[in-house]
């Protein structure tokens, strides 16, 4: 099955670096922490990466974009379903993600979700996923969807270093748990042009190979 | 994309089948060929169409013409009129969702609180976002949306109609219209009307503002009269409505009006026309105007500094003397 074919996501991505000069997209591409207004096409946009605040600014980003719901997706199905993958446990901090439905930018906050609360010694995948403030985002190819970020936590709680890192790894992890319960996903589907080459920046451990996997979660 | 320009022809409803969880409705007989570009539910044989826990969905298939699919000239809408019942039984979300060939086409969330206030959300191409607030027990949703391209296809189409749970329960029964819910065919472009205007304004009590919104014509749909209207609420505006003959390549307007007291005021702003009527809300907010008290407790701050500033350098020049 060929997923939608006609979504080609950042070909058309709209350069949005808040308080830089517009840079192109081929310098975008190879630029970290570049928040770039990608787009699915038919006027709808969201931000490749997600917020601590709502002001888009290269030192404000989290984490990158690293999921796209589709056909069927909503900010309650998508959580409801990944209850069942295992990330049922809340999150207290909430970051933004930025979309544009075709009817103008809105932030979005969520705080997302965990595999667990509160951890001492070990990881937790965490995900946290946007659409324009409202529960979905619509258009021709994808239907319903919305958008996520992933990452894992260690030593939020009870001592250790507190580390965030794994990006990567949890995006892998929820495509093949969907892809168990019968929610087929693409590994990597498409470039949302957010690379990040393997660093640490205190204890933000950046690690995105830029491409972003597909999860149909259909009815 | 090549397709019969004698689509009617073609657009039967043929055989039927409500299915779920182990039941089925009777099949009705094949609807005979309509000159209507609608087909309802009930023209697809499934006239008595409901969901609730025990039944889940409802499945109905329908005949399109050989080379039909979305897009160019002929697109491809679905309807859904549906009463939905509450169960009053506290927290917990819902979604009821139709597709077509399984491609989603309609989308209706469902949250409800501790009290069973219920909040709703759906969006397509011809509503925009619709977000609804109900304490009643039941509340209908009307609500049209263009199907994916991947929803569209020669031959047999399959619909399906879902009540799916998410948490709790907050949907005792769905009564859809058969009659009314149905895909239609149209030659209007889903893309063509747009509407843009800023998120939010702020502005201070009793300031003087000025809201621009852009009207834009997109697609290939032919041009036409439009009205813009806003419903500002307790906002007063100077003109609420501007009228243009023509939307042309798109044209920018300005709302202005005074800022009522402290607080968020939506306005919502509303482009109807003969084709599709794109909406969009502009959160007013109303900020209070600078406290006089903080500029004075500067000043005096750092007059009480100086003077103590004064004093410890007298003394000390005198120490040194």
């Amino acid at each position: 099955m060929t997923p939608i074919s006609r979504i080609v996501p950042g070909i058309a991505a709209i350069i949005t670096m808040a308080l830089l000069a517009p840079v192109s997209l081929a310098a975008a591409a190879n630029a970290n922490r570049a928040p770039l207004a990608v787009t699915t096409g038919y006027g709808d946009y969201f931000y490749n990466y997600d917020f601590g605040s709502t002001e888009v600014r290269q030192n404000n980003v989290d984490w990158a974009i690293s999921l796209y719901f589709y056909n069927g997706a909503s900010i309650d199905r998508v959580k409801s379903i990944l209850n069942g993958a295992g990330y049922g446990d809340y999150s207290a901090t909430g970051k933004y993600g930025r979309a544009n439905d075709g009817q103008g930018y809105r932030w979005d906050r969520d705080t997302g979700k965990k595999g667990s609360f509160c951890n001492y010694n070990r990881w937790t995948g965490h995900y946290r996923v946007y659409a324009d403030d409202d529960q979905y985002m619509y258009h021709l190819d994808s239907g319903t969807y919305v958008v996520a970020s992933t990452h894992k936590d260690q030593n939020e709680c009870g001592g250790g270093d507190k580390m965030h890192y794994g990006s990567e790894a949890v995006e892998d992890r929820i495509v093949e748990r969907m892809a168990g319960m019968g929610y087929p996903g693409y590994h990597d589907y498409a470039s949302f042009y957010n690379y990040e080459y393997f660093r640490a920046e205190g204890n933000h451990v950046w690690d995105n190979n830029g491409r972003a996997s597909y999860i149909d979660v259909h009815y | 994309m090549r397709r019969s320009r004698r689509w009617l022809r073609y657009f039967l409803p043929c055989a039927v089948a409500a299915a779920v969880s182990g039941t089925t409705s009777a099949a009705a007989e094949p609807a005979p060929p309509t000159a209507e570009p609608f087909v309802s539910l009930c023209d697809m044989g499934v006239c008595r169409a409901e969901m609730d826990d025990g039944q889940r969905e409802v499945v109905a298939v329908y005949d399109l013409p050989g080379g039909a699919a979305q897009g160019d000239e002929d697109w491809y809408t679905f309807r859904l009129a549906a009463t939905v019942h509450y169960s009053g039984a506290g927290p917990g979300a819902s979604s009821i969702a139709a597709t077509t060939n399984g491609r989603v086409v309609s989308q209706v969330e469902l949250r409800s609180d501790r009290e069973a206030h219920v909040s709703s959300f759906y969006s397509g191409l011809i509503t925009g976002p619709v977000r609804g607030e109900s304490t009643e027990r039941s509340e209908l949703f009307d609500y049209e949306n263009y199907l994916q391209f991947k929803g569209v296809k020669a031959g047999r189409n399959v619909l399906r109609i879902v009540l799916e749970p998410l948490a709790g329960h907050v949907v005792d029964r769905v009564e859809i219209d058969a009659n009314v819910s149905g895909i239609r065919r149209t030659s209007i472009h889903p893309y063509q009307l747009g509407l843009t205007a800023p998120t939010e304004l702020r502005v201070r009590p009793g300031e003087r503002f000025s809201l621009p919104v852009k009207v834009e014509r997109k697609g290939e749909r032919p041009d036409s009269a439009a009205t813009l209207t806003a419903d500002a609420g307790d906002v007063r505006l100077e003109s609420a409505q501007f009228r243009f003959p023509y939307v042309s390549g798109g044209q920018t307007v300005a709302f202005r009006g005074a800022a009522p007291q402290e607080g968020r005021h939506d306005v919502r702003l509303r482009l109807a026309a003969s084709l599709n009527d794109p909406a969009a809300v502009t959160v007013l907010v109303v900020e209070p105007a600078p406290s006089v008290r903080q500029p004075v407790a500067i000043l005096a701050g750092g007059a009480l500094m100086m003077a103590v500033g004064g004093i410890v350098a007298r003394r000390q020049s005198r120490r040194g003397s």
